[in-house]
């Protein structure tokens, strides 16, 4: 792929997320947006027309042999994704689809044997692993401040049944024809930065995972929530999602043999209780004094974000941009293999009925 | 333009806010008129009861699953569902996608006439000089991004329909009403801009409220069921004698749950606050700056701006006069309920 030249990129699906890929696309000097799909030509004429695509299509057959796109972003609910991913990979398109790419790990084995049969990148957004949160953990760790990663927790609580696509009675949204239902929307979030911290949960020993229905029975969900507790070696990892629990958050806390880290994703702060060069016992008292200031400044930070547009999606645009680097330059690409691989593995071994309390 | 008695009258969004004002209103009039409900809607739960000339019909706009079945046999569509709350994705799924299947399944089983419901925010306000009169001629916004998203999808939605009544031997009419208040919606966004729930500011006090009733409103979608335009007609509909935001806000005060402190800046203060906040966006921070709906230029001279209305051309086009005037309307806003009911007398 010449480095010099834009990269050729059609876009297939013009829901919520597809204005955060199109908003970087647009914007970027190394992508040219040549194409917009959508089954509503109002959808697809109109997201071509605000972000500056060069034609618009209402199938992503006719997307593909019209524009010719050399990178296709999979942008449509993720129980049309196999069938959508794997055109796109025949007719010799690099593929980035939204999570979770395929719903099991044998779906997602054959487009990834269809895309390493024709060279072809085939990613996942996993935006949330570029949040700048998270890369303060993960920089934490790497430095030893928390010691040998030995407890992580990745909780998020979020109001999808009070409302929204999900909980929508007089539409249902496929989503609940997922093998974990609407959470598995979000669980591939959940588990790929569990499994940045515990690298080897998904081939874990022990994998127990608690699926309820705390809700009303209205005989659309199966699922609302979440515990799972997966135990890989000496490394504990707690998966949790709860539609229930106030107030909505998105946090990661990372406890090591040496001290412990908490972060959220929706309402970005960091704390950090950790061994400091002030004795045994005034370190607690400067942990406390830091993190205070942590929050206070985090608090100041985060409304200045929120005008700013600062939003939880800032990782999509540097998970792109890493991307588009990497194919441009004809490096490596940002995920690999396992790092695509793992997730959904370890999914469906949430899901398996030995392993569903 | 002709009269003539309509045959079956199908109304979208009927159990909105407007929509359940209107089929009462239709059925009241005489038409025969089918009801499109959302599939989860639980027929008991319906607001008009039993009637002869009322049958209900379930269908979402948002996929074109039944659409054609359940359109097929009407004479006109009047279309009132929209989307009003969530992301924009949601609002454009549930107002533009609405609209072009409902569209898509009229021309498949050959319905030709539209009576649409549009809105004030599709005007470019602060087009318009402080003082003048807002009416079906002043400008539509050109730079729909500028405004909140309910406008933006309203103006794409309005434009589909008029893109649709090119073709020879459709009919429509577009109605615009201005904010219609009724029960339950009675404290509303030209009030002032939300800084917390507890305050409000608030950009005028003699400031004009282009409002309608909704049973106003209501008739008027009536009364333009019993026309037949020969090329597209576009109403604007307030009600007379319009109140001042003033009075207005003194009237709903003790009406509402809800009572936001309101601080008065006026007009030019605000407006002041808002182009220099504006320009230090554009100058300082390459236009980054997300700031509440009212905080932005346009969307603040959409809501606040000081203008005049009229509803001469809806009184000319279609006989329509607002039967219900303030104050009088806030007597019939504490149940909603019996205003709407068919297998009862209504209420006076």
């Amino acid at each position: 792929m010449p480095a010099d030249e834009p990269v050729r990129v059609g876009v297939v699906g013009t829901g919520t997320i597809t204005a955060e890929h199109l908003a970087y696309l647009s914007a970027s000097p190394r992508t040219r947006v040549v194409a917009v799909a959508d089954l509503s030509p109002a959808s697809a004429g109109y997201a071509a027309g605000r972000w500056g695509a060069e034609a618009s299509y209402t199938s992503h057959q006719e997307l593909l042999a019209g524009a010719r796109p050399e990178v296709v972003h999979v942008c449509t609910p993720p129980t049309t994704h196999q069938a959508i991913v794997a055109d796109c990979l025949r007719a010799g398109a690099h593929v980035i689809c939204e999570k979770p790419l395929a719903p099991t790990a044998a779906e997602l084995a054959t487009l990834v044997t269809l895309a390493d049969a024709s060279g072809l990148w085939l990613l996942e957004d996993q935006n949330y692993r570029w949040n700048d949160p998270v890369l303060a953990v993960q920089s934490l760790v790497r430095e030893g401040r928390l010691g040998e990663v030995c407890d992580v927790e990745v909780r998020m609580a979020l109001r999808i049944r009070d409302g929204g696509a999900f909980a929508d009675p007089h539409l249902r949204s496929s989503a609940h024809d997922l093998p974990a239902g609407p959470i598995h929307d979000v669980l591939t979030h959940l588990a790929y930065l569990g499994l940045l911290f515990v690298p080897g949960a998904a081939g874990a020993e022990r994998v127990s995972a608690h699926w309820s229905n705390h809700g009303p029975d209205d005989g659309l969900w199966r699922w609302d929530d979440l515990d799972a507790t997966i135990v890989a070696g000496p490394c504990h990892l707690r998966l949790r999602f709860s539609a229930a629990t106030r107030p909505e958050t998105f946090s990661i806390v990372v406890r090591g043999d040496l001290g412990e880290a908490e972060t959220d994703l929706f309402q970005p702060f960091l704390t950090v209780r950790a061994p400091r060069a002030v004795g045994k016992e005034l370190t607690p008292i400067v942990n406390h004094v830091v993190n205070g200031s942590r929050l206070a400044t985090a608090g100041a930070r985060n409304l200045a974000q929120k005008l700013l547009q600062h939003s939880t999606y800032h990782g999509l645009h540097r998970f792109l941009e890493a991307t588009y680097a990497a194919l441009q330059a004809g490096g490596p690409p940002p995920l690999t293999r396992r790092d695509i691989e793992d997730p959904t593995v370890l999914i469906d071994r949430l899901v398996a009925p030995e392993n569903r309390r | 333009m002709t009269h003539e008695r309509d045959g079956v009258v199908l109304v979208s969004g009927a159990t909105g806010f407007l929509g359940r004002h209107v089929v009462a209103a239709a059925v009241r009039a005489g038409h025969d008129v089918r009801a499109m409900v959302r599939p989860g809607t639980d027929p008991a739960k319906l607001p008009w009861g039993e009637h002869a000339q009322l049958e209900t019909v379930q269908a979402d706009l948002r996929s074109r699953r039944d659409l054609r079945a359940a359109v097929d046999g009407a004479e006109t569509v009047v279309h009132l569902a929209a989307t009003k709350t969530g992301d924009f994705a949601s609002r454009f799924a549930g107002t533009v996608v609405a609209t072009e299947n409902l569209l898509d399944a009229m021309d498949g089983v050959g319905v030709r006439r539209l009576v649409h419901c549009s809105t004030f925010s599709v005007y470019r306000a602060g087009a318009v000089p402080v003082g003048g009169v807002l009416d079906e001629t002043s400008p539509l916004e050109d730079d729909p991004l500028q405004r909140d998203p309910y406008a933006q999808v309203k103006l794409i939605q309005e434009e589909m329909v008029r893109r649709w009544a090119d073709t020879p031997g459709r009919e429509l009419t577009v109605l615009r009403p201005g904010l219609i208040y009724g029960p339950g919606e009675l404290w509303h966004a030209l009030l002032g801009v939300e800084v917390l729930p507890s305050l409000w500011l608030r950009a005028g006090w003699r400031t004009t409220l282009p409002m309608a009733w909704v049973e106003n409103v209501a008739d008027a979608f009536v009364c333009a069921l019993g026309q037949r335009p020969l090329a597209p007609v576009t109403v604007n509909i307030v009600d007379d004698r319009l109140p001042s935001v003033g009075r207005y806000a003194r009237a709903v005060r003790p009406m509402v749950d809800t009572r936001p402190r309101l601080v008065l800046l006026g007009y030019p203060l605000m407006r002041t606050l808002v182009q220099a906040v504006a320009s230090v966006n554009h100058s300082l921070l390459q236009g980054r700056l997300k700031l509440p709906g009212g905080l932005s230029p346009a969307p603040f001279e959409a809501r606040f701006r000081p203008l005049r209305y009229t509803n001469d051309r809806a009184r000319e086009a279609f006989g329509w006069s607002p039967r219900v005037a303030f104050p009088a309307s806030l007597e019939r806003a504490t149940d909603d309920g019996s205003l709407v009911r068919l297998d009862a007398p209504p209420a006076p």
